[in-house]
């Protein structure tokens, strides 16, 4: 068949009039770095000649023509909905993001591309030439960021969501109450904290009473947002923070629930542990009593059900993660079911990245391919991978409602948590721990704004969280309104309009003041700024 | 982000500042340091610019996006 090709080569150059001999390598059979999945095909005979001397006939050279694969080397993008999503594969999409890292003048056509990688590692894993396009994306990222080339609008929401985090709203470090040292330090991070604060304070709670020598509690966020944006220095500085922290308890051994913070902080910290390698060896929590499926004749005979296990993409490389998951889930009862894509070759949720920030429709597409892997629930032990299924109606749990079993119908519906509540449950955790356990007072809040009522329906909260609009961006648009008059009116239905620029964003309010508080009929924003004339 | 503007409205707004008509005017805008003039919504009266949804999900978001490209 190469000889084939090769003549068919010679003709067409023959008949173009052009050399015969001139750059013709990489003919016949070679050795090619390139790898093609032969499964699902079954070898077919070399189609035999009628005539011998007279070569195939028109018939059979077609069907011998047709036993070609037309193979392509594709397997990573058969695994990702990103490198699926752009229609072509790594050797394109790496010249593209050199073209796009290197133009001096001109349009940037790739920013969106390279910023809507989730850097989960996968195709790095899948290609047996061990090629990761997500270390290309991120270094290009970095680059991108030292030029002052990275698109503002790119990463600003997550970028602010980490500096909230960062915040005295949310970062605390404390010792265990009653101890001045710590033998551990729990690092609950800003995703479960968001999701299910509730979740903090109960491990919080068995770690303190499982684990002598003090275990203090740190929270803050662990960097990943700023590292995967490609911001270097944003990301050294707040990793020089948390070390100062770490350093101020005593260097105490890191229990980390979230996995984004684990990859974040294995090779930078010592002997840094999962909660769920810690809980696979600890004794497990004694369980709520209104598991829905479980039957109670003792823990050889409880079949819980099954679930299919969503591993995070940031553990791809951290098998004793993976068995120490499956351990717990079996101690508990629960069938495992694996999904197509697992342990080391599993899939990002689209958090991973920021590519849910960055490329929302890519997000959902991922989010769509993975869940409709399985009809079996699914349980995940990260809060991003949880929030992201629920959202779009997959049945997840998250370990921890597994591990401490109370309301499993309900925990397995629950709702994806939003961008404003987010924010607002990490803070509400932080007061209700300060108060709860180390007695102090929480800080009051400055701001006017805050005491402000919204009104918001179920069509406004989801234009917020599309459009990435936060509760405290309205309240502040409608204090500043109210408080000056700046805005404009619709004498027919009374409604009110009114904009206001904290940095670099200007948030739009369409309201209406009620009794009970104020109705936000719609948001908007944009970035770019007006230059008002003033009062002329 | 999703951006899709509602349709189309005729203007219904009075500024609630002075109480002034909205006439379309010439406003000055700015992006990363390139600066441009268009025409928007602003009173007649006190010069107060308003932006509407359809604008700044539309027109304006297109052009922020280019010039972050740039
Ligand atoms: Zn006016």
């Amino acid at each position: 068949m190469a000889d084939g090709r090769k003549a068919a080569v010679s003709i067409d150059r023959y008949l173009q009039g052009v050399s015969l001999t001139a750059a013709r390598i990489g003919e016949g059979t070679y050795e090619t770095k390139l790898y093609v999945n032969t499964k699902g095909f079954t070898s077919l005979p070399v189609v035999t000649m009628s005539h011998k001397t007279e070569g195939y006939t028109p018939e059979e050279a077609v069907q011998e023509a047709g036993r070609c694969l037309n193979c392509q080397c594709l397997e990573c993008v058969k695994g990702c909905k990103y490198m699926e999503h752009y229609g072509s594969y790594p050797k394109n999409y790496l010249r593209q993001i050199y073209n796009n890292d290197t133009i001096v003048m001109g349009i940037r056509h790739g920013n969106k591309m390279i910023n809507s990688c989730s850097l989960c590692g996968q195709c790095g894993v899948i290609c047996p030439q061990g090629l990761d396009l997500g270390q290309a994306c991120k270094a290009t990222r970095e680059s991108m960021v030292t030029k002052g080339k990275m698109p503002p609008s790119a990463h600003d929401f997550a970028l602010r969501d980490m500096a909230f985090n960062n915040s005295e709203e949310f970062a605390m470090t404390r010792h265990q109450p009653g101890h001045n040292s710590s033998k551990y330090v729990f690092f609950p991070g800003c995703q479960l904290s968001a999701s299910s604060p509730e979740h903090v304070e109960k491990v919080y709670a068995y770690l303190t009473e499982k684990l002598p020598g003090g275990v203090g509690l740190m929270m803050r966020c662990c960097g990943a947002p700023a590292d995967w944006a490609g911001n270097q220095d944003l990301f050294q500085n707040s990793l020089k923070v948390l070390m100062a922290e770490w350093e101020r308890l005593g260097k105490p051994q890191i229990i980390v629930a979230c996995s984004t913070c684990h990859s974040m902080f294995k090779d930078r910290f010592p002997e840094v542990i999962s909660l769920w390698e810690l809980m696979d060896h600890l004794e497990l929590p004694v369980r709520g009593d209104n598991i829905s499926s479980a039957s109670t004749s003792g823990p050889e005979s409880r079949t819980a059900g099954k679930v299919a296990v969503q591993d995070a993409c940031t553990t791809r490389h951290e098998p004793v993660i993976h068995d120490a998951v499956r351990r717990i889930l079996t101690k508990l009862g629960y069938e495992v079911e694996e999904l197509p894509y697992n342990k080391a070759l599993t899939k990002c949720c689209g958090f991973g990245g920021l590519t849910s920030f960055v490329n929302p429709e890519l997000g959902k597409e991922i989010v769509e391919d993975r869940i409709s892997e399985s009809t079996t629930d699914y349980v995940a032990y990260c809060a991003m991978c949880r929030d992201n299924f629920a959202a779009q109606g997959k049945r997840t749990f998250h370990l921890l409602d597994l591990i401490f079993g109370t309301n499993l119908e309900e925990a397995a519906n629950r709702p994806k948590v939003g961008i404003s509540y987010r924010q607002e449950n990490r803070a509400k955790l932080k007061r209700k721990l300060l108060h709860s356990l180390w007695k102090e007072a929480p800080q009051e809040k400055e701001g006017a704004y805050r005491s402000i009522k919204l009104l918001l329906n179920e069509k406004v909260e989801q234009i917020m969280e599309d459009r990435l609009i936060l509760r405290e961006d309205i309240q502040q648009v409608i204090e500043l309104a109210e408080r000056t008059g700046i805005k404009f009116i619709n004498p027919d239905n009374g409604h009110s309009l009114a904009h206001f620029r904290p940095v670099k964003v200007t948030y739009w309010v369409e309201y209406n003041p009620q009794e009970q508080g104020i109705e936000v009929l719609n948001v908007y924003s944009h970035r770019m700024e007006i230059l008002e004339d003033g009062h002329e | 982000m999703s951006n899709t503007p509602k349709k189309t409205q005729k203007n219904l707004w009075k500024c609630g500042k002075c109480g002034g008509e909205l006439k379309l005017g010439v406003v000055r805008a700015s992006y990363l340091g390139n600066d441009f003039e268009v025409q928007e919504l602003k009173c007649l009266h006190c010069g107060l610019v308003l932006i509407t949804e359809e604008l700044a999900l539309g027109k304006m978001f297109e052009v922020e996006q280019s010039l972050e490209d740039k």
